[in-house]
């Protein structure tokens, strides 16, 4: 096991497809934290994480996970990752105890006793059929096989997508339960932004298969915010500034990258704190510069 | 890989299970008519019945049994509920992956070769006759085009992902194959008929083409296991090559 600063690092990854590029995509996720990977339906988030897990090979990049290369050192990667998907990926027949029985002889340091302790803990059925599963059960399931086999990156690809507030609250727990291991690291894409904000340490934003955004989710939620004014000031303010706006029957909401700045710049306008959300829906119309 | 194959067993249970039966029940029926043959109300029938039962009874349960190695259905439900996109997070190689499905396939025909061989041996012995190696050789002749289809039809489904457009791809190779053997047919009789126009009914004819047909059995037979290997073997480097090439893509 070598050590390693960062538990993901990508570097410049390229990958096209017929009307899609996924395009120099570079982050990394430091060890030990939790990396949101947000962006809105089609952005690339699950090329990505198709590209992390070689599921399709990439054009060009490189990609880094714990330390090794993700291609030449493929299967000792994954003895030591989790990939949790949106949707259950057993068959129906299957039951709890049947999931066990697959996984213990695939993952050399597979915990039988931590992985009924989980089914336990999410109240699961051991010997009911997945298929009557609800989507909820089903997505606990998913997440008690992952963290049973003692691994030291979770992959989640829309894992919280569809579930309701309360099952989505307990996993976002468990999460950090997880990571009271220093060792271990997450990277969630989502794009439930408020999930996000609650457990990430880390955001990257991703649209039409470029990077818009990566760093600190706390430094990217300081440094922007949304100045709201009328129309008429709207027009006074520095184009250079502006990330995008959106415009309404009652004024303007102006996203900018450098809140402190622009809070001196144009004192007479409110300069309120923003949301992922928010910065999501603005740097996804930056192109346009207004919206509504 | 214990756990793959158990999740390939126990997927897959269903087809094994009624394949068998339906091979056991006819096994069953072959029993009690040929007990019917000997000292029951069959028994009349038994000169014109007994070369024609020996060999049905002996060789049928064979296809069933044989057909039980395939199981494509597997491969449908591992597609269906996205198993095979999650089994690349899995630390299992595609040349384990496809070693596994192969080796699992070779013990499957095998198993079925000797329970063929077995109830054609029982059937030989309740019949009063010894194993005639004819028997023998048509279990393996079935045990080869089985072995084909089940070798070729696994590379098919990934890459086309669909059980119809594996089977419609398969029937037209059939069908060109069927073609080409009724032409040849057609060929030999038209070129017997020219040189021996004398054959008004046919005797000599039907004769010679017994004859050229027990012996092309009889090398399809000797060549069988070879090309039965062969055959697994191609499946195999076809499957990898078929897992790598969904990577790229």
């Amino acid at each position: 096991m070598c050590d390693y600063e960062n538990a993901i690092e990508i570097d410049g990854l390229t990958k096209k497809y017929d009307g899609f590029t996924l395009d120099n995509i570079s982050f990394n996720v430091p060890k030990g934290s939790i990396m949101g990977f947000i962006g809105q339906n089609g952005a690339g988030k699950t090329t990505t994480i198709n590209s992390l897990l070689n599921i399709i090979k990439k054009d060009s990049g490189t990609i880094r996970i714990l330390g090794l290369d993700n291609e030449k050192d493929e299967i000792a990667i994954k003895e030591q990752i989790a990939a949790v998907f949106d949707e259950l990926p057993f068959h129906d027949q299957l039951n709890a105890n049947h999931i066990s029985i697959i996984l213990r002889d695939i993952f050399k340091e597979w915990d039988n006793e931590k992985y009924f302790e989980y089914l336990d803990r999410f109240a699961l059925p051991r010997k009911k059929k997945i298929g009557q599963f609800s989507k909820g059960m089903k997505m606990k399931l998913q997440i008690a096989a992952a963290l049973s086999h003692n691994a030291k990156l979770l992959i989640m690809d829309e894992a919280t997508t569809g579930l309701d507030p309360v099952v989505r609250n307990e996993i976002l727990d468990i999460f950090l339960e997880y990571l009271q291991d220093e060792n271990h690291s997450i990277l969630m894409s989502s794009h439930i932004t408020s999930d996000l904000e609650k457990i990430a340490d880390s955001v990257t934003f991703i649209d039409k298969g470029k990077l818009l955004l990566t760093g600190y989710k706390d430094d990217i939620l300081e440094n922007h915010g949304v100045m709201k004014c009328s129309v008429d000031n709207y027009k006074q303010i520095d184009e250079a500034d502006i990330i995008s706006a959106r415009i309404t029957d009652f004024g303007a909401e102006v996203m900018v990258a450098d809140k402190k700045v622009c809070s001196q710049k144009y004192s007479g306008i409110i300069m309120d704190n923003t949301t992922l959300e928010e910065i999501m829906l603005f740097y996804v119309n930056r192109r346009k510069k207004e919206w509504h | 890989m214990k756990g793959l194959l158990f999740k390939d067993l126990y997927i897959g249970r269903k087809n094994y299970i009624i394949n068998i039966s339906v091979a056991l029940k006819f096994i069953i029926i072959g029993l009690l008519i040929r007990a019917s043959m000997v000292c029951g109300n069959l028994q009349e029938y038994y000169k014109s019945l007994d070369a024609t039962t020996y060999y049905i009874f002996s060789i049928a349960p064979s296809l069933l049994l044989f057909t039980c190695c395939g199981n494509n259905g597997v491969t449908i439900a591992d597609i269906r509920c996205k198993w095979d996109i999650f089994s690349y997070s899995l630390p299992v190689s595609e040349k384990q992956y496809a070693l596994l499905k192969y080796k699992t396939k070779f013990v499957f025909l095998l198993t079925a070769f000797i329970l063929s061989v077995l109830n054609a041996l029982v059937f030989a012995v309740i019949s009063h006759r010894s194993l005639s190696l004819d028997i023998i050789k048509y279990i393996l002749i079935i045990m080869l085009f089985c072995t084909l289809i089940q070798s070729a039809s696994l590379p098919m489904l990934l890459k086309y992902r669909n059980e119809n457009a594996v089977i419609g791809r398969m029937m037209i190779v059939m069908v060109i194959l069927e073609a080409g053997i009724m032409f040849a047919a057609f060929k030999f009789k038209d070129n017997f008929f020219s040189a021996n126009p004398d054959d008004q009914f046919g005797d000599a004819f039907v004769e010679k083409f017994v004859d050229l047909a027990l012996n092309l059995r009889d090398i399809v037979a000797i060549a069988a296991p070879f090309v039965i290997i062969i055959s697994l073997a191609a499946g195999y480097f076809f499957t990898v090559k078929e897992l790598k090439r969904r990577r790229i893509s």
